[in-house]
Order: C-alpha cells, then structure tokens, then sequence
C-alpha cells in the first residue's frame, strides 16, 4: 500500500503510531510486527519522539543515506487462547518525503510508478490545512492544500486502477468543530477533487479521519504550530481503520476484476459461435459454478487464499450490487451477525488460512465501525 | 597544488520540502544538481565530524561530497534577529545540508571547520533568496564560485571524515527507438497499388469461393435430406 501525501501531512507519524497502536493484540483482535529488530527501533524511536519532549519528529529524509528506508514491511498475526501465534499476511507500506508527491521539480517518477503498482492507495489529506481551508483563513496553509497537495494526490491517483481511500490527518484538529460530512461537502467543491471522485464510480471511496496523537495531546498556537501539552499521554484515534479497509477492499478489486475477465471471456465464445448456444449454456454453467475455482487459479500469489475468503468475497460484492442503495442505512451498525461470525472464526484459528479468515472478518468489523461512526465516510 | 571544492546546499523553505539550492555549475549543465540532495542528508552532524561519501557512476565520472548537517538559523537568514531555528510550517527543524563536491575521489582530504565556516557564508546569500521565494512549485538551482583548498585553509580543527557507502548513480539504459510491428491493415495500406488491385482479386475471389462451397454444402444437406425421404417413402410403398 502506498500513502500520498506532502510533506507535513504526517505519513510517517502515521505509520508510527498504528504500528505502536496495533503491536500488542488488543480488542481489534490482531497485531502487527516488523520482524527486523532495527527497522522496528527505528519506528519505536519515532513514537517516542511524538509521545515526549516539545518537538515534532523531524522530516523524511529524502537521501539514500536514510536509516528508515522507504518500505515496511508489516506482518498481520493472531494470537490465540493457547498462546500459539499465527500469521495472516503481509503488507508493505512506502514511505518517502513528501516533496517527492508535490514538488514538481524533484517529483520522482518512482513514486508514480509505485502507487500505479501498488494493491491499494491512500490519499493522506493535512487535517492543519484543511482546518484553514474550512476557517477560510491562512492562505499559505490554504493555497498549499488547494493549489498543490490537491491537485498532486488527484493527478496520481487517477492514475492507478487500485483501491482508493483518502484519510485526512489530525482529526483532533477538526473534532468538535466540524462534522466529517461538512468537510466532505467543501472537499467536493474542489473541482480536481470531485473529478477523482467521480471517476472512482463503481468502487467503494472512503474519507477517514485519523489522529496519531488523538484528542488533548497539542493545541494549536496563533503561530501555527502545534504545542504538546505537559504530561498529555497520546491516545490514536482511528489509525488502524485505513489498513483495515485497504487488505478487504484490494482483495475485492482483484475478484471482482477477475470476474469481469472471465465474463469477457464466456461472452467472446458464445459471440464467436452463436449456434451451439445450447452446449454453450452447459459451458457457461460450468464456468459459473467454478468461479471460485478460476479465480483461486488466477490470483497472484499474495492474493492465494482459502475458497471460505473468496466464497466470502464472491458473496460481498453480489452483496454490495444488490444492496447499493442500502449501504448507509445497513453501514449504521455493527451486524449481530458479524460478532458471533467473529467469535466463531477465532475459535477456528489454527493456521495461516484460518487466522486469514478471522483477520477479514476483523477488517470488516473495523471499517463497519467507521460506517457506524462516520456515515459521510463512504463517497459511494 | 589546491584542491578546488565546489560548494553546495541543499535544504528546504516554508512550501517546498528538501531540494539542492546551490551545486556546482557543471553539475546544473548535466541535470545532476538533484543528484545532490540523494546523496547527502541524515541526522544532524556531530561537532567535530563530518560525511565523506563519493558519487559513482555519472555521466561526468566520480565525484566526492564532503558536507555536515547543521540547523538552519534565524539570525543567518536576517542578521540581527534571535538566534532561533528555523522551522517549516508544520514546527519542525530545518536542517542545512551544505559542504563541497570535489572532482577528486581520496580520503586524504584535509578539512578544518574554518573551510565549512568559510563556505557556510558563501552560501546564506543563496539560501536566502531560497528561503523568501514564494513559489508553490519549483525553485532553480544556482551556483557559487569554487574555493582553492590551499593552506589558507589548513588552520584550525581537522574534522574526522565519516565515510558512508558510495551512492551509485542508477543510469537509464539509453532508449533505442523502437520499431512498432506493423498491423494487417498497416501492410495493406503500404502496398503498391498493383499489390493492392492483387489483393482485391484475392479477396473477391475467397469471398466468391465462400459462397460457393456455403451454396455446395446447403446444397448437399438438401439433397440427403430428399434422399432420406425418398428412401423412407420406398422402404414404406415396399413393406405396405
């Protein structure tokens, strides 16, 4: 997964605090680990920075020289009542400076290349500069977001054919004073805004606020800066919800893409030989009987799950097309269904497959959550 | 003989994040400038020290960078103000990453602090005019004059030189205009029109041969159908 997002927008800090977020198995039911003791030290280090003393971390460095790296490379795990630990999957998250998105001049064509690549892209929206663009104040804030980070994210984004969702930082700035669906509106006033989102039509758009430091942690000066409060222990407000969109949301794409591959597919034969329509139809039977099959046959490797996770994927994008005009008022709760379907797959884990099975079941728990609690989350 | 060192800087201001601001002029003739700001950055440098690390691989061979990370202050941008770090918007540090790119690859250098303080000033004018300009967008890249490292320059500390790997240049492989493979209706439309009369004979001739072996085979198809009748009636007048 790739996060879009300028410089300041908080990407890293970001990545620091969902990994300290979700590094010890908490009620989301999973955690996460960096298996490179030095790798992980270097984020831990990066929280740590955040949670103490007066200063922000300082900036991505750009140079190779950087300790950090550019790519993380995550592992999902579930931990059991026997204690037994068992691995769901993997993620790789990139990192990079952010003039690298918004800077024309030293813009990479490494990043275009990668987000056009990658299962699943994140749009990070500054929350500080989409506070000056609701306050109207601020034009060096203003301009930054309207006429530079906007149009950047836009660019690329339509660019890329993967799952898309935008996450707008430093919710803690924004809570209480405005509503996500009134941020949302204005958003959609932005004409390169609205052009993306017209054009991702068709694919399930999400808008998410997250806080790396969560509510009462800093207070915004009359300088602009953001002041620490003393002694405030940081409390992450959101910031697993986009990895938990993006794993369910990527797997859908590339099955439902599959699917429209193989319909092209059923429809080219019957096309080139209109006669035998009545053997035909028994292929055609056929195939649909095997989707799951094909598809299990089809997907690259880092997609090979179960036939439960693609029968349970099959199911939901029928789901989603048939219920279209009910996704908010069904996305209002968490279905009773859900937890019990919870409580049953985690007693089921026992091995790779089946920790995969619960940790979707979890992603789908999540991202419910956010529905719940943010209707105006969901652009379509 | 002096080494000559080209000086050079790269930074970031209110809008624009960390870029090369100053490099040496043969490197803005090339399109390496940018080269620069992959090659240095980390951590702020320890008193005392600085980053020795070579440039492979450029179209203009190899280079050496020598340069230190240092905070970029107020009172440098407008002498008389506070001595105060300059931050970026967002509050945090920015950092100065300057030092002087040197034609030669050895470690034998010998750099004192007064050289960094001497090329530290040549470059706040430049960093200044960075650091006021408003553009969103882009910034161009200017060069400063290069300096003799003769024994002007050998008072003073000795800095210890931290070597980090050398940074290889990745250099694209040149493109070769690619030849398109030309499709069917491309050959037609490149045949000479005694080709293209040939080609019409052809085609009328496999659609006339179409129709004929189409009209062959309904023809069959009827006539077996008329025998099988013929026969049916025969075998049913002989058993009645």
């Amino acid at each position: 997964m790739i996060m879009l997002g300028p410089s300041g927008a908080g990407k890293t800090v970001l990545l620091a605090s969902m990994h300290k977020k979700l590094s010890i198995q908490g009620e989301e039911g999973f955690f996460i680990e960096v298996q490179d003791p030095v790798r992980r030290q270097v984020l831990e280090n990066i929280y740590a920075e955040v949670a103490t003393g007066d200063k922000w971390p300082g900036h991505t460095d750009q140079s190779d020289q950087s300790q950090s790296g550019y790519e993380w490379t995550f592992r999902c795990c579930v931990r059991i009542e026997d204690r037994s630990i068992h691995p769901a999957c993997q993620f790789t998250y990139l990192d990079y400076a952010g003039g690298k998105l918004t800077d024309a001049d030293v813009a990479g064509e490494d990043l275009v290349s990668e987000a056009k690549t990658a299962d699943a892209v994140l749009g990070l929206l500054d929350g500080r500069k989409i506070y000056s663009f609701m306050n109207n104040n601020d034009d060096e804030f203003r301009n930054l977001f309207l006429h530079k980070d906007i149009p950047s994210i836009a660019r690329i984004m339509q660019s890329c054919n993967a799952p898309v969702h935008f996450v707008i930082s430093k919710w803690d700035l924004l809570e209480g004073k405005y509503t996500l669906g009134q941020i949302r509106d204005r958003l959609l006033e932005i004409l390169e805004f609205k052009n993306l989102i017209s054009q991702l039509v068709g694919n399930t758009v999400r808008l998410i606020p997250v806080s790396s430091v969560g509510a009462n942690f800093a207070t915004l000066l009359p300088n602009g800066k953001m002041q620490k409060h003393l002694g405030a222990i940081p409390r992450p407000f959101y910031v697993e919800v986009p990895l938990a969109c993006v794993l369910p949301d990527a797997l859908l794409k590339r099955v439902s893409d599959l699917k429209k591959q193989e319909k092209e597919i059923t429809e080219m034969v019957v096309t080139a030989k209109p006669r035998f329509g009545g053997f035909l139809t028994v292929i055609d039977e056929f195939l649909t009987n095997t989707v799951v099959k094909f598809m299990k046959e089809n997907l690259p490797e880092n997609y090979q799950f179960s036939p439960d996770v693609l029968n349970w994927a099959e199911q939901k994008i029928q789901k989603a097309q048939e219920q279209i005009n009910q996704r908010e008022l069904e996305a209002a709760k968490i279905t009773q269904e859900q937890i019990v379907q919870r409580d049953r797959l985690f007693k089921d884990v026992k091995n790779e497959e089946t920790a995969l099975n619960y940790l979707m079941n979890q992603f789908l728990t999540i991202t419910s959550s956010l529905d719940a609690d943010f209707p105006a989350s969901k652009f379509h | 003989m002096a080494i000559q060192a080209y000086p050079f800087l790269v930074s970031r201001n209110r809008s624009l994040d960390y870029r090369t601001v100053v490099a040496p002029s043969f490197f803005i003739n090339e399109g390496l400038a940018s080269l620069l700001a992959k090659a240095a950055g980390g951590n702020l440098t320890s008193p005392g020290h600085a980053i020795y690390r070579e440039i492979q691989g450029t179209q203009l061979g190899d280079f050496t960078l020598v340069f230190h990370v240092i905070e970029a202050n107020q009172k440098d941008i407008y002498p008389g103000r506070e001595n105060e770090v300059l931050t970026d918007p967002f509050g945090r540090e920015i950092f100065l990453i300057e030092g002087m790119v040197f034609k030669e690859r050895s470690d034998k250098f010998v750099i004192t602090q007064e050289t960094f303080d001497f090329t530290h000033e040549q470059l706040l004018n430049s960093y200044r005019s960075f650091w006021e300009d408003t553009n969103l967008f882009e910034a161009s890249v200017v060069s400063v004059n290069h300096l003799d490292l003769n024994d002007n320059f050998q008072s003073g500390e000795t800095l210890i030189l931290d070597e980090v790997e050398p940074f290889i240049v990745q250099r694209k492989p040149s493109k070769q205009p690619s030849i398109p493979e030309p499709e069917i209706s491309d050959i037609t439309k490149s045949l000479s029109p005694e080709q293209s009369e040939m080609q019409d004979i052809l085609d009328s001739l496999k659609s006339l041969l179409s129709e004929k072996i189409t009209l062959l085979l309904l023809g069959s198809a009827f006539g077996v159908i008329l025998l099988t009748l013929l026969i049916n009636k025969l075998i049913k007048f002989i058993f009645r």
